[in-house]
């Protein structure tokens, strides 16, 4: 999970996005349409494997996480978030196929999927400038 | 014929003979016509619950039985044949009365043909012909013939509705008997009041009036009770013996009925008995009716709120699978507009735009695929899936899925080793094996933890076995049963997705083909696949298997 410079068409600040999602062509899409804004962007395929990105990278100004996930789903995930002190005040945004079932969890904001892209912008703006 | 057949015969020219005599034994004078004739139910009872067969045991053991009260021996032999024809002519209306009637008489409908073609009709026929019988030999008390077929009815409606009834519930099969614990204290403790009723009302020294009579009525809040707490089995047992215990007691000259004349007095008790066993057994039988439509009826709302429940849950997972591949299509669609926006309408270079479209391309045909896998769903449920058999090699098509599969394999950080004979060949529709093929490799990947994945194949004696080995997560044990069930899933949904579609379709299009599949999976150890299939397809249609 390395950071790749992406190719931004316009000049923006280089704030980082972590992306917890199992599903490889939404994962890589995602990053491409936010490496394009020029975010730079960090991935990871469960909930398990986002916490250890969160715990080694340099802190990331919004989460964007789905749910159903092998391994560790988003559940289980903000759980874990929420109680490391440390990394409990990252912003969490889930990214669902499921709007209702997120509405428990203590995120800053649900985005449904199939996911419009000006929305997912518009919130990623709001965290990460 | 056998011993069998021989002792039943045996047993019930007994049991016919004991009955004649003890008839006689209420007879209030040497008449050759007893007002109580407890044979009537019991012939009819065997003859509903055993068959017509035993009618030789029951016209022998009648005929000795009147013998061996001195009747002459032409009344012996019509009386006998009036009890043997009288069962075998009830036995025959009943099964033709209507659909489906039930000789353990669990219904109302069951048990109001019984009294309209037992208790009435037979009992009307035996004693028409009865009382003729007696005319016609000059024997017999000394009454008018209308009399005599009267005393001859209610003996013979009363046998079949008292001993007749009781015996069916002991003989039909069934558990009428069964009482729920909790029931059995409230059981003795009613046995016990209509013991107590008996010795009170029937069994005292009172000089008997007729402002005594109605007292004998005061049995009914007991039966009532009866019939409702206790259902129909053990009314006709309370009835039966209650009913013995009235009979012994008002032909020993004691009780409210003593009023009556020495002649008809057993009448008026058998009337009073018809009474109260008729009002109990029919509210025993209607309430306990009523109790098991009412349980049928939630049953069958339960069955259909969970198959609602089940259709709501696939429609929501089917909503997130659907979801999936839309998700980054619709994603690239909108990049590539932004970009498009952004440089005036030009395009983005060369190898962004060809990324773009592969995705998408990519994300719609899996797409499709889930779409074609609910067709191939609501195909097999009508009967409709056909199979296009050709010859083929099963051998190269794992090959190519295998291959096909490469990415995702390397994406979940496992292995696929291939042992495959080199050649396997066979007559089979292609696509739908290919369906089965990726469906089980897919879930080894999808379930396999990253370990290493088996593919085994070989042909042997007309059949190929597929063998598809993960070291995954394994399934339980209850979960295997239902596993290629529709709509099942024996993975949480809360860590993996799917329709709950694909070893359903797998198993039909495996069956199709004349095949087997079966699974041996241990929880946290992996699962075996095992697909047997002819080296020729038995089957060219697909009937839906049960699910």
């Amino acid at each position: 999970m390395e950071p790749q410079t992406g190719v931004p068409s316009l000049p923006m600040p280089c704030a980082s996005i972590l992306v917890v999602e199992d599903e490889a062509s939404i994962r890589d899409t995602l990053k491409l349409a936010l490496e394009l804004e020029g975010y730079t962007v960090f991935t990871a395929s469960n909930g398990e494997e986002g916490l250890e990105a969160l715990r080694r990278l340099p802190r990331p100004c919004l989460v964007l996480l789905d749910l159903m996930m092998p391994v560790m789903n988003g559940w289980e995930f903000v759980e874990a978030l929420e109680a490391d002190t440390v990394l409990a005040p990252i912003p969490v945004a889930l990214v669902t196929a499921y709007g209702e079932r997120g509405q428990g969890l203590h995120t800053k904001a649900i985005i449904k999927k199939p996911i419009d892209l000006e929305l997912l912008l518009k919130v990623v703006k709001e965290f990460c400038g | 014929m056998t011993w069998r057949r021989g002792g039943a015969w045996f047993g019930v020219a007994l049991g016919a003979w004991a009955l004649v005599r003890l008839g006689f034994q209420f007879s209030s004078s040497s008449a050759l016509q007893p007002a109580f004739w407890p044979l009537a139910g019991f012939v009819q009872a065997l003859v509903l619950a055993w068959g017509a067969w035993l009618w030789p045991g029951i016209a022998l053991g009648t005929c000795l039985g009147m013998l061996a009260q001195g009747a002459p021996v032409g009344l012996a032999l019509a009386v006998s044949a009036i009890n043997t024809a009288g069962p075998l002519a009830g036995s025959f209306l009943l099964q033709r009365s209507g659909s489906g009637f039930d000789r353990r008489l669990r219904g109302v409908s069951d048990l109001l043909r019984y009294g309209a073609v037992c208790v009435l009709g037979v009992s009307s026929g035996s004693a028409v012909l009865g009382g003729l019988a007696f005319q016609w030999l000059g024997v017999g008390p000394p009454r008018p013939l209308l009399d005599s077929m009267l005393y001859g009815f209610v003996g013979y409606s009363l046998g079949h509705l008292i001993k007749g009834t009781f015996l069916l519930h002991c003989f039909a099969g069934g558990e009428p008997w069964r009482l729920p614990r909790s029931r059995w204290g409230e059981a003795w403790a009613l046995a016990l009041l209509s013991w107590l009723f008996v010795v009170v009302v029937f069994w005292n020294e009172f000089e008997p009036t007729l402002h005594q009579t109605p007292q004998a009525y005061g049995v009914f809040p007991l039966l009532t009770w009866v019939a409702l707490r206790l259902g129909p089995a053990w009314t006709s047992a309370l009835g039966l013996a209650f009913s013995l215990a009235v009979v012994v007691a008002s032909a020993q000259g004691s009780g409210p009925f003593l009023v009556y004349s020495d002649g008809a007095r057993l009448m008026f008790v058998q009337l009073y008995l018809g009474v109260f066993y008729g009002h109990g057994l029919l509210l025993a039988v209607g309430h306990s009716e009523r109790a098991r439509v009412l349980a049928q009826e939630a049953q069958s709302k339960r069955e259909a709120e969970s198959a609602l429940q089940l259709r709501n849950d696939f429609i929501s997972i089917a909503a997130h699978e659907l979801k999936t591949p839309l998700t980054p299509f619709k994603l690239q669609v909108q990049v590539l507009k932004r970009a498009l926006e952004r440089q005036g309408g030009a395009l983005p270079d060369g190898s962004r735009l060809l990324q773009a479209l592969a995705v998408s391309e990519a994300q719609v045909n899996r797409l499709a695929r889930l779409v074609d896998e609910m067709l191939d769903v609501s195909r097999i449920t009508e009967g409709k899936l056909r199979l296009n058999p050709e010859p083929m090699d099963l051998s190269l098509l794992v090959r190519e899925v295998r291959e096909r599969f490469q990415q995702d394999i390397t994406q979940a950080g496992s292995s696929v080793h291939l042992d495959l004979d080199l050649e396997c060949p066979g007559v089979w529709d292609r696509l739908r094996l290919e369906q089965v093929v990726v469906n089980l490799l897919s879930n080894a990947i999808k379930y396999g933890r990253g370990h290493p994945i088996l593919v085994t194949l070989n042909a042997r004696n007309g059949k190929a076995v597929l063998v598809v080995k993960d070291q995954g997560i394994g399934i339980k044990p209850l979960d295997q049963d239902r596993l290629f069930q529709r709509f099942e899933r024996a993975s949480p949904s809360a860590k993996f997705g799917g329709l709950g579609l694909g070893l359903y379709i797998t198993r039909q299009i495996v069956e199709a083909h004349g095949g087997t599949i079966c699974v041996d999976s241990q929880e946290g150890v992996g699962s075996t696949f095992a697909v047997e299939l002819p080296q020729v397809a038995s089957q060219l249609d697909a009937e839906p298997r049960s699910a």
